[in-house]
């Protein structure tokens, strides 16, 4: 099929053109309260088509591979009548030629579902043995990814992939009041993933049953330590998403606030998005645009020094493309993505973060992330107060907003750990979502930051 | 698909087929410049069994793989919950138009002109702005076959709109959009422009808000997350597992009086109207509060089964799915106010248009906290300036028992038709 394609492509007269055919098969297991919920299997195969000439784009995708010549016709004719007045290019990629493949001694593929199944019905069962506990969900999913990148220029790169993850919630209840604690863990390293976890499973419902007893969070302004997942929620979803070039490139006011050596935070502050790191879930070898993935250092001791880009918004730059034009599907284009998103460590240890604080708060985990850019506001699952330099009684309900470039500049303390997590998740934006992503960072001081609440 | 039951039927005691095949056209205009054109072909396949009365249950993209689907459901069987229902063999189904052929006409050409108008009637008056715009037309098609001899069909149109001025002011964002869908054919109109470029006028000033509790309208904009919280509590799921909050409160009064909401899949141009739902269970008209009086749950069959009811119609599932109860188009009742007058009648307020962060709360109770995108202050009946770094704060259950006034024109958010609502007090956080 490969040099069918490869032939279509040849023949089409349009400047760039490109072809990605996917093929997915996965298991995913979730137990809801005691019973089994759904245990799916699945067989995707789907494809799409994506030309570009002079600043404009056309894209179809489909799952019936015998119409390709009529998809590929579709997407020259209307990326002719669209370039009409427009201009652009995209950044000069070198078009490998290369074939990843999997190899891993266990497999998700390779273990029996029988197997799964009880994995995930033996953590269930730890979070339901408790009478506070009203249901639990734990979810369980497994995909094998294949996908053929070929475009015009040459390229023509096999992928493989294997993300394997879990996810733990447990609801707790008393009344009219009901709790929730969650957790996961995920990546591209095999089965092993989402063993031994029983210790995960037990705080998850430890969490939720102490939830349901802890006081609803005083509204106000705190200092604020953040564990390493929250962290990792601010470095991606407060300062990543600014990070994205397909945005900037198109907006000069935008540029301006982005500009590359702009100082956003103290010395101690740096934060990376780095593709390559073996294992994690926001890993990859070439992104969507057979671009390789790579190390974009974002802020370098406090000062604007990179971006994330595609092909495209690099040239609109006149930087370099940095591999994170990523689609979470065959049935979407390319945009600019993250991949695993964190902030360096620093040298506090987690006493020296909270010792000097009379009147703040211990943020851990997210329930949730949002932001527009300058706002953001992510939930912790969990927190505590910090009363004169001690951990104190739980708190609910700790709902944190700001605007992003104050809250880089008032991070005051950056701990001497370091922790990334994937989860079963991802990130979500332009209404592609989940994609696999993986965030984190050390623990985090930050100053003057409004909680609202009770 | 007759074939695929056909081997089911020798494979496993009973089988379903869900299958959709449809279309989509997205037209996208980016920073004020048309970007891209695409089209975009679907289809999938579900398989539902029952074996040895449990459930099993897989899916594909390739009608090709259907054996091996079929397999992979059989096997997930063996682990399944047990099945409490039986398919259903017929559908007494009330008629629905849900496809619209004005729909299939549009033209690329029609969209593009509109869509440049609206462009350059935002940039007339503010230059500086860069405007996105989606426009979407959509058909498909949705078969549910089974081995009790079910074969029903329709057919379904859709069209969205989707405008987004995002503006800097004085080095700080702003954001302001539009979002329209039915399944006739839609677009941004004259109308909703003037709407915009007033907001984006009031977006100009930006004032500080006193934090402490106060009035707030919520613009109809801003409801569904609300709703969304009613709609979780109701859910046959959450009631089956225990974990809704109002799982004991059927025929009590748990808001205002004024609170009526329906749950309506035969809505007239719902943007979720369909004459079944996806088990092949006929749709109808389901009030879930009546004056503020809890009056029923939504359930699937297999959820209705566990606990001795009837399924209300409320199916609802992707091919790649099983089905789970879910809402259809919800409709809550108009009160008496216009917007204008709530305003007038506030001393200290803000009105809401947009929050970011409405789905992070404990959305299950029924609380919400978020970020104010955009809203503004009021000030002796009148709107004064944006506020910004703003976060409003409350339980939906306590903010419906202390409503000063409901809206009395309802718009319709996706799915949601709501009015706007006027509550008494609410916790605001500013700085």
């Amino acid at each position: 099929m490969r040099e069918n394609i490869k032939k279509l492509v040849a023949k089409a007269k349009i400047p760039f053109l490109e072809v990605h055919i996917e093929e997915r098969q996965g298991v995913e297991i979730s137990y809801a309260g005691k019973e089994l919920d759904s245990l799916n299997q699945y067989i995707d195969i789907g494809g799409n088509v994506r030309a570009f000439s002079r600043g404009v784009w056309s894209f179809a995708s489909f799952n019936d591979f015998n119409e390709l010549e009529s998809h590929i016709n579709f997407v020259s004719q209307h990326v002719r009548i669209g370039r009409r007045n427009n201009r652009g290019k995209l950044a000069i990629a070198e078009p490998y030629v290369d074939e990843i493949t999997v190899k891993m001694d266990d497999d998700p593929r390779e273990i029996p579902i029988y197997e799964k199944v009880k994995t995930v019905k033996s953590y269930n069962s730890i979070i339901l043995r408790s009478k506070k506990i009203q249901s639990s969900r734990v979810r369980y999913a497994d995909t094998f990814q294949r996908r053929f990148y070929i475009n015009s220029e040459g390229a023509d790169i096999v992928e493989e992939k294997i993300y394997c993850g879990i996810s733990f919630i447990a609801i707790a209840k008393d009344g009219m009041n009901v709790q929730m604690m969650k957790k996961s863990k995920g990546g591209t390293r095999g089965f092993h993933t989402v063993c031994g976890l029983e210790e995960d499973a037990e705080g998850v419902k430890k969490d939720a049953i102490d939830l349901l007893k802890a006081k609803k969070v005083k509204a106000g302004m705190y200092t604020l330590v953040a564990d390493p997942v929250l962290t990792g929620v601010f470095a991606h979803e407060a300062f990543g998403h600014l990070s994205e070039a397909d945005f900037v490139y198109m907006n000069n006011k935008m540029q301006k606030i982005m500009q590359l050596g702009r100082r956003f935070g103290s010395k101690e502050l740096s934060i990376v998005d780095d593709g390559t790191i073996c294992g994690e879930r926001g890993s990859y070898k070439y992104d969507d645009e057979g671009v390789q993935s790579r190390c974009n250092i974002l802020i370098n001791k406090g000062i604007l020094v990179g971006r994330l880009h595609s092909r495209e918004s690099a040239e609109k730059m006149s930087e370099k493309p940095t591999g994170n034009a990523r689609a979470i599907s065959y049935r979407y284009h390319p945009i600019v993505r993250m991949t695993n998103t964190f902030i360096k460590k620093g040298n506090m240890t987690f006493n020296e973060l909270i010792g000097d604080i009379e009147n703040g708060i211990y943020a851990v985990d997210a329930l949730g992330g949002q932001t527009e850019l300058e706002m953001f506001t992510f939930s912790s699952a969990k927190a505590y107060i910090i009363k004169n330099g001690r951990i104190g009684p739980m708190v609910r309900d700790v709902v944190i907003t700001g605007n992003v470039f104050e809250t880089l500049k008032n991070i005051d303390g950056i701990g001497n750990d370091m922790e990334l997590h994937g989860g079963l998740g991802g990130c979500g934006k332009d209404g592609q979502s989940p994609l696999p992503t993986a965030q984190g960072g050390p623990h985090i001081r930050i100053r003057n930051v409004v909680i609202g609440g009770k | 698909m007759n074939e695929i039951l056909d081997s089911a039927k020798k494979l496993v005691n009973e089988a379903e087929i869900f299958c959709i095949k449809g279309k989509e056209f997205p037209v996208v205009f980016k920073a004020n410049r048309f970007y891209t054109s695409e089209k975009k072909d679907f289809e999938g396949l579900g398989i539902r069994v029952i074996n040895k009365g449990k459930l099993g249950f897989a899916n594909t993209t390739k009608v090709e793989a259907c054996g091996a689907i079929l397999d992979f459901a059989k096997n997930a069987s063996k682990y399944g919950e047990l099945a409490k229902f039986a398919f259903p063999e017929k559908v007494k189904m009330k008629p629905i138009k849900t496809f619209y052929k004005c729909v299939k006409k549009i033209t690329q050409d029609e969209i593009k002109e509109r869509s440049y108008y609206l462009i350059k009637e935002i940039l007339k008056k503010e230059k500086g702005a860069k405007i996105d715009i989606e426009f979407k037309m959509a058909e498909w098609k949705i078969r549910i076959m089974n081995t009790k001899g079910l074969d029903v069909t329709y057919q379904k149109t859709q069209t969205s709109m989707n405008l987004l001025i995002f503006l800097v002011i004085d080095s700080s964002f702003t954001w302001i959009y539009k979002i329209k869908v039915s399944p006739k054919k839609i677009f941004i109109n004259k109308k909703d422009l003037k709407e915009l470029l007033k907001k984006v006028e009031l977006t100009k000033k930006v004032v500080t808000v006193n934090s402490g509790t106060m009035s707030v309208i919520f613009m109809p904009s801003v409801m569904p997350m609300h709703l969304r919280s009613f709609m979780m509590g109701v859910n046959g799921k959450l009631i089956q597992k225990g974990s809704s909050p109002i799982k004991h409160k059927k025929n009590k009064k748990l808001l205002d009086k004024r609170v009526t909401i329906y749950d309506n899949a035969l809505l007239n141009g719902g943007v979720r109207s369909r004459p079944f739902d996806s088990e092949g269970v006929a749709s109808r008209r389901i009030p879930i509060f009546k004056n503020g009086v809890l009056k029923n749950f939504l359930f699937d069959l297999q959820t209705a089964g566990i606990l001795g009811k009837k399924s209300t119609g409320s199916a609802v599932r992707g091919f790649d799915e099983m089905p789970y109860p879910g809402m259809s188009n919800i409709i809550v009742s108009p009160g008496k106010w216009s917007v204008a007058d709530m305003v007038k009648d506030i001393k200290d307020g803000i009105i809401v248009h947009n929050v970011i962060g409405g789905g992070q709360s404990n959305l299950l109770a029924g609380d919400f906290s978020c970020n104010v995108s955009l809203g503004f202050k009021i000030k002796d009946g009148r709107i004064v300036g944006r506020v910004k770094n703003t976060m409003v704060a409350g339980n939906v259950y306590d903010a419906m028992n202390n409503i000063e006034g409901i809206g009395k024109k309802i718009d319709n958010i996706g799915s949601f038709y709501t009015p706007a609502f006027y509550f008494k007090s609410l916790n605001i956080v500013s700085r």
